[in-house]
């Protein structure tokens, strides 16, 4: 069987359950490992790995979160600490924590989304990023299908918004 | 610098309300909550870290064009009873009188403005306005967040907004309270369901002193719970229209009381005269109590006019940090309760007619 990813010779298989349904990806040894799929920390399975498609989470994803979420890798900040004093030890615990706290946050709040206030610069550019990204996601499929003119174009693009990107992020 | 003693020396400009001003509602207050991307919250925070934070954003505060020839000084630098002070004037928290090392205040001149540094967020900004007035006050604090985001790596999530120590506060990050004087609908019985109803529309509603339910000087808070999910202009509109909606439940209450129970109105008001302007030994609660019907009084004409803003920094004045600041030493309960009464005697003698009948009613 060959590797879904490179097709070398697939040694490693990994079964997925979704809604009930059944899906079974082969692997070999070299992707299966930069996908971190061998690694006790793995089964972060990338969505390009499949199709683009966003993976659901799966009983092995949330297991993953749980086991994640016993320490935040920044502060050191435990689980256990936040269920006992209702707050966090630094920014990126709301990464580290972020099932828990999803959790909680439809008792706490009227929405789970910010729709205030958002730094004027910040804005844009999260907007510059999103932009890129379907640009290169366009120039991948433009050079894929050998249309090489369009490609051009589009590496302009992305070269120009790169620069606005570069003077946002440093102003 | 401001030092300390000349930040007390001048009442705060949203103290008093002008005279005439609608004043069911005394101030508004809005503050923002903010923490830097790259920290650990200053509960987690090691001393070093939090000193670190302190250096970084105390200076860049006192930079602040708005905070020109303030009050900027590190917790640890303030004995007990100015703290104390400060909590009463509503320009440090609680909390953060509890901490020393690594934790700020800094206040502009006017007092309107109260950053807190390394309180339970790295930075908390602070606005005060008197009577209903959120969006004004909202904007002061915007104003110098934006100032401030210029230079200061704040914690944001795209889908979360401003992240903060308690997820309570995530989001804007933004709390917005108001502080009302309510004796109409207390002496009618009507503050129960009022209460309750403010409960259901999902916003916090609090004595101002006193512990758990109980209310002193009929004082209350109303502030919004929900900081994630809508906008600022959201929470402090629907937060107005509420808060001038019990104003105005207070106002008809006020006019059915002196149309339907007048002599009982006189009688509260009356004896709450008698007691400030005679008493010699005034508990905190009492004083509290009686300063409320003074105030009411002078809303409905019925005392002088000018005795409303007195009543107002009485409020304040007589709050045992500010007895003893006042006095230049530390007192025990008992001297206080005698301070406390001579210093609303002199008070009030200068406004009210020294008349036997001071409501000037006939009988």
């Amino acid at each position: 069987m060959k590797c879904d990813s490179c097709q070398d010779k697939a040694t490693v298989f990994y079964t997925q359950v979704t809604g009930g349904e059944l899906k079974k990806y082969s692997l070999c040894e070299a992707c299966a490992e930069s996908q971190g799929i061998t690694s006790p920390e793995g089964l972060l399975m990338p969505a390009e790995l499949f199709g683009g498609k966003p993976m659901p989470a799966s009983p092995l994803d949330l297991l993953q979160a749980a086991k994640q979420a016993s320490e935040c890798p920044a502060c050191g900040f435990t689980l256990e600490n936040f269920q006992r004093v209702g707050r966090l030890g630094c920014p990126k615990c709301y990464q580290t924590f972020s099932h828990e706290i999803s959790r909680r946050l439809p008792s706490l709040h009227k929405g789970v989304t910010h729709t205030g206030y958002f730094p004027e610069g910040l804005v844009r550019l999260h907007q510059l990023k999103s932009r890129l990204k379907d640009l290169h996601a366009q120039l991948d499929e433009a050079v894929g299908e050998e249309r090489y003119e369009e490609a051009a174009t589009l590496r302009d693009q992305i070269n120009e918004l790169e620069e606005q990107e570069k003077g946002l992020a440093t102003s | 610098m401001m030092r300390f003693a000349t930040l007390l020396k001048h009442p705060a400009d949203w103290m008093a309300a002008a005279e005439g001003a609608p004043s069911v509602v005394l101030t508004s207050r809005v503050r923002l909550a903010r923490n830097l991307a790259e920290a650990p919250f200053p509960g987690w925070a090691r001393k070093k870290e939090r000193q670190a934070v302190r250096e970084s954003l105390q200076a860049k505060l006192e930079a602040l064009p708005e905070m020109k020839d303030g009050f900027s000084h590190e917790l640890s630098d303030l004995d007990p009873l100015q703290k104390q002070v400060l909590v009463e004037r509503h320009l440090i928290s609680r909390e953060q009188a509890a901490r020393n090392e690594g934790s700020a205040s800094v206040v502009n001149r006017k007092q309107t403005l109260s950053l807190m540094v390394n309180e339970e967020d790295h930075l908390r900004i602070q606005a005060i306005r008197p009577a209903l007035q959120l969006q004004e006050a909202y904007d002061l604090a915007h104003r110098i967040d934006q100032s401030l985001e210029r230079e200061v790596d704040f914690a944001l999530d795209s889908r979360l907004g401003y992240l903060t120590a308690c997820p309570t506060n995530l989001g804007t990050g933004m709390r917005a309270s108001a502080m009302l004087h309510l004796p109409a609908l207390v002496l009618s019985d009507q503050i129960g369901p009022v209460l309750k109803g403010i409960g259901k529309l999902g916003l916090a509603v609090r004595g101002l002193y006193g512990e758990g339910t109980e209310s002193l000087g009929n004082l209350y808070q109303i502030s919004n719970q929900s900081t994630l999910g809508e906008s600022e202009e959201e929470i402090l509109e629907r937060l107005s229209r509420v808060i001038g909606d019990v104003a105005r439940y207070e106002e008809q209450a006020r006019q059915k009381l002196s149309a339907e129970d007048e002599v009982m109105v006189l009688d509260r008001i009356g004896r709450a005269t008698g007691t400030l302007s005679y008493a010699h030994i005034i508990s905190s609660k009492e004083a509290l109590n009686h300063l409320s019907m003074l105030r009411l009084g002078a809303d409905l004409g019925i005392l002088p006019a000018p005795l409303k803003g007195i009543c107002d920094r009485l409020f304040m004045e007589t709050q045992p940090a500010h007895l003893q600041w006042a006095a230049g030493r530390k007192l025990g309960t008992d001297a206080r309760d005698v301070l406390r009464a001579s210093m609303i005697r002199d008070h009030l003698h200068s406004a009210l007619p020294p008349a036997i009948d001071p409501l000037g009613k006939e009988s």
